[in-house]
């Protein structure tokens, strides 16, 4: 079977920096698939190559089995794609309606125009200014824009972005709502949980290499480590002695163990006096952190 | 199609923005509206000039101009080029004028001297004495040998005596003061009908006629006003206007938003955006001819009416303007670089086209800059379709226009980018 897209030692250089620094892998058909990344990591370089908006150094990329380098079949991809960049942007005296109507003219297709508003919610805003909307409903129109032709890959770049919880949770159920339907959502956030909840498959890029790539659940296993349990209000002698005896760290009045067997889970319980305990799980977060040395700040790559 | 749905959104962007309107049609309108009302009349303008007349006699107590000095100004006031006012004789004429203008006005004064009226009429008899005898002389010269023997020594004595005459008179010659600012170009053309008048006068004392005469004949078949002259070029003007300043500011600002890269990845090609573009600016520039034509036939009775070779010429220049304006809109990369670049090029190509007045009256350098300006063939290819009906001319023009829209076009899809590096 022919995957959704196949990235092949791709280099993307300039001047002499790499952007991307000989990247390969495959997207199958109906997975939801991340890219997660700090700040200039190289993430929509490698996107926007494979949407054929921006020629490679080097290395090969196929969309559906086309490749980006024909220009016979970039017409064939451009048909079967939808985009949804960074920051959505449009001619600003147009309504919400005329947006997505345009969107669907470019691919012949106008008949899911109303469908994709009311599945983002935008029924009610239909005839408002793009101008007037605020940052969350640009990005619905945007979304919306992305997929009335009912394309087989999403691309989408930060798409919850800017969205108040609600709204993050309809998108959401929208991108489901699309793998669902057997469709391919490429997707870049910096939500953590949103990855974690949503991908099939994640890769982390860091500094234009590919750090890690593979389910969330088996990230996690590999690169999130060991459980913590974080202790609230505890005295300052037990403090003392759990810092002595655990891998600990002893912050504001509490304090985070990293968990090295069951034993010391119950040793804790038994030895120190404390008024609220948690554990943690390591996350995609840990993951990240651990492979690109930094946390995932929020705003655009 | 998608070119079609481009244009669409185009336009529907374009008629909704408030900014947008007054530059394509409100703005072009006021101009129309102040240029026509300037140069709208059909010659009737006249020169306003302070006159005193210092020759003047108190037969009843009242103090009145002499004959000949109140013939000279009723003779100027006859004209219906100059607007007269009246200086009463003993008042300061500087100081009268001065008051009697507006702050920011020029004041022009022709002061009659005292002893007008006798050394005119001195001044005459003197020059017609003098012409009398040298007819005189110049007959007996030449026709002498016809005249009877005993006839002509009287003849002789007679010529001697009135050559004596002659030579005692003394001619006394009429001085008239013109006062005025030499900035004031009124002032030159108000001098000039002085002149006339006073020529006319000096020909009717001594009794002389012109021989030169001047007559005029017409090669168009149709009076024009300036105003008519005018409106092909000021549709001309604003389509530039809005291809070289709206297209690039929109083409900039679009591509500075991110928008053009939103296209890139939909099938939408390079050409269907070139094209959906291009048939919005038609749909303008014929919207605001129409508008334009209209207003000008209704509040100053413009004449100039488009015909097919008028449209063919309208399409081009719109299509040329368009091509320039992706050129701009592909180069530049900031809104504001693009604004001040566009203005850089629209106004001097405005004003150095003819567009809103004769390349006749610019020095001839500049009459040479005209001839590279893609502005001077469109509106003076409008302006032989639409006004003189002048086929020839049109088509040459038409031609000029079609070679600059063809390079303007293909430098406008090279500099339009529709991939990212």
């Amino acid at each position: 079977m022919v995957d959704a897209v196949s990235v092949d030692s791709l280099v993307k250089m300039y001047g002499k920096a790499p952007a991307v620094d000989n990247i390969s892998f495959d997207v199958a058909k109906g997975e939801v698939f991340s890219l997660l990344g700090p700040n200039g990591a190289g993430k929509t370089t490698t996107i926007e190559i494979i949407e054929c908006i921006r020629s490679p150094t080097s290395g090969s990329v196929r969309v559906l089995g086309y490749d980006t380098s024909k220009p016979e079949d970039v017409r064939r991809i451009k048909r079967e794609i939808g985009v949804l960049p960074q920051e959505f942007s449009m001619f600003e005296n147009l309504k919400v309606s005329e947006v997505v109507r345009f969107f669907g003219s470019l691919y012949g297709d106008t008949s899911r125009v109303d469908e994709v508003l009311a599945a983002l919610d935008l029924v009610n805003d239909r005839n408002k200014k793009f101008d007037a909307l605020s940052g969350g409903m640009k990005q619905r129109v945007g979304i919306a824009s992305a997929v009335v032709h009912d394309p087989e890959i999403a691309f989408l770049d930060e798409p919850t972005t800017g969205l108040d919880p609600r709204s993050r949770r309809d998108v959401w159920r929208f991108i489901t709502g699309l793998k669902e339907k057997g469709k391919t959502v490429f997707l870049t956030t910096h939500y953590m949980e949103e990855a974690q909840l949503l991908s099939d498959r994640v890769a982390i890029v860091n500094r234009g290499k590919i750090a890690a790539i593979g389910t969330p659940k088996d990230l996690i296993e590999r690169y999130g480590g060991m459980k913590k349990v974080a202790l609230r209000n505890v005295g300052e002698a037990a403090a003392k002695k759990l810092v002595e005896e655990f891998d600990a760290l002893h912050e504001n009045g509490s304090i985070t163990i990293y968990l090295k067997d069951r034993g010391d889970l119950k040793r804790i319980m038994t030895e120190a006096p404390f008024e609220d305990i948690e554990v943690i799980t390591p996350s995609l977060e840990d993951v990240f952190l651990k492979l690109a040395g930094e946390r995932l700040k929020e705003g655009p790559a | 199609m998608k070119a079609l749905s481009v244009s669409n959104i185009t336009l529907k962007s374009w008629l909704r923005s408030k900014s947008g309107i007054f530059f394509s049609f409100l703005f072009p309108l006021l101009l129309l509206l102040v240029f026509g009302t300037v140069f709208g009349g059909s010659g009737s303008t006249s020169f306003s000039i302070f006159v005193q007349n210092q020759d003047t006699v108190n037969g009843t107590g009242i103090e009145t101009g002499t004959e000949l000095s109140s013939s000279f100004i009723s003779a100027l006031n006859g004209t219906g080029a100059v607007d007269i006012t009246m200086i009463p004789a003993g008042e300061d004429a500087r100081a009268f004028a001065k008051s009697h203008s507006g702050s920011f006005s020029n004041y022009r004064i022709l002061i009659i001297p005292e002893g007008f009226h006798d050394n005119m009429m001195s001044g005459t008899s003197a020059i017609r004495m003098n012409i009398t005898y040298e007819t005189l002389s110049y007959l007996v010269q030449r026709y002498g040998q016809l005249i009877p023997q005993n006839q002509s020594a009287g003849l002789q004595a007679g010529l001697e005596g009135l050559g004596q005459a002659v030579a005692g008179t003394n001619i006394t010659y009429v001085g008239l003061v013109y006062i005025y600012d030499p900035s004031d170009q009124g002032a030159t053309i108000a001098r000039g009908i002085i002149e006339s008048v006073a020529s006319a006068f000096n020909y009717r004392l001594i009794g002389a006629s012109e021989v030169i005469y001047s007559e005029d004949e017409t090669y168009a078949a149709t009076t024009f006003r300036a105003v008519d002259y005018y409106m092909p070029g000021y549709i001309a003007a604003f389509i530039m206007t809005n291809g070289v300043i709206g297209l690039t500011g929109t083409m900039t600002d679009l591509r500075r938003r991110n928008v053009i890269k939103r296209l890139l990845p939909t099938p939408l090609t390079k050409f269907d955006w070139i094209a959906g573009n291009i048939i919005t600016q038609i749909v303008m520039g014929v919207l605001l001819t129409a508008v334009m034509i209209i207003f000008g036939y209704t509040v100053f009775g413009i004449v100039a009416v488009p015909d097919m070779l008028s449209v063919a010429v309208l399409l081009v220049g719109i299509i040329a303007f368009s091509g320039l304006g992706m050129i701009l809109g592909g180069i530049v990369k900031n809104v504001e670089a693009s604004t001040a670049l566009g203005n850089a090029i629209a106004f001097p190509m405005m004003f150095l086209s003819g567009s809103f007045w004769p390349l006749d009256v610019m020095p001839g350098y500049m009459q040479e800059v005209a001839k590279i300006l893609p502005l001077t063939y469109f509106a003076n290819g409008l302006r032989n379709a639409m006004l003189y009906k002048d086929a020839a001319g049109a088509l040459f023009n038409l031609e000029v226009l079609s070679a600059i829209a063809a390079v303007f076009i293909l430098a406008g899809v090279i500099a339009i980018k529709w991939r990212e590096h």
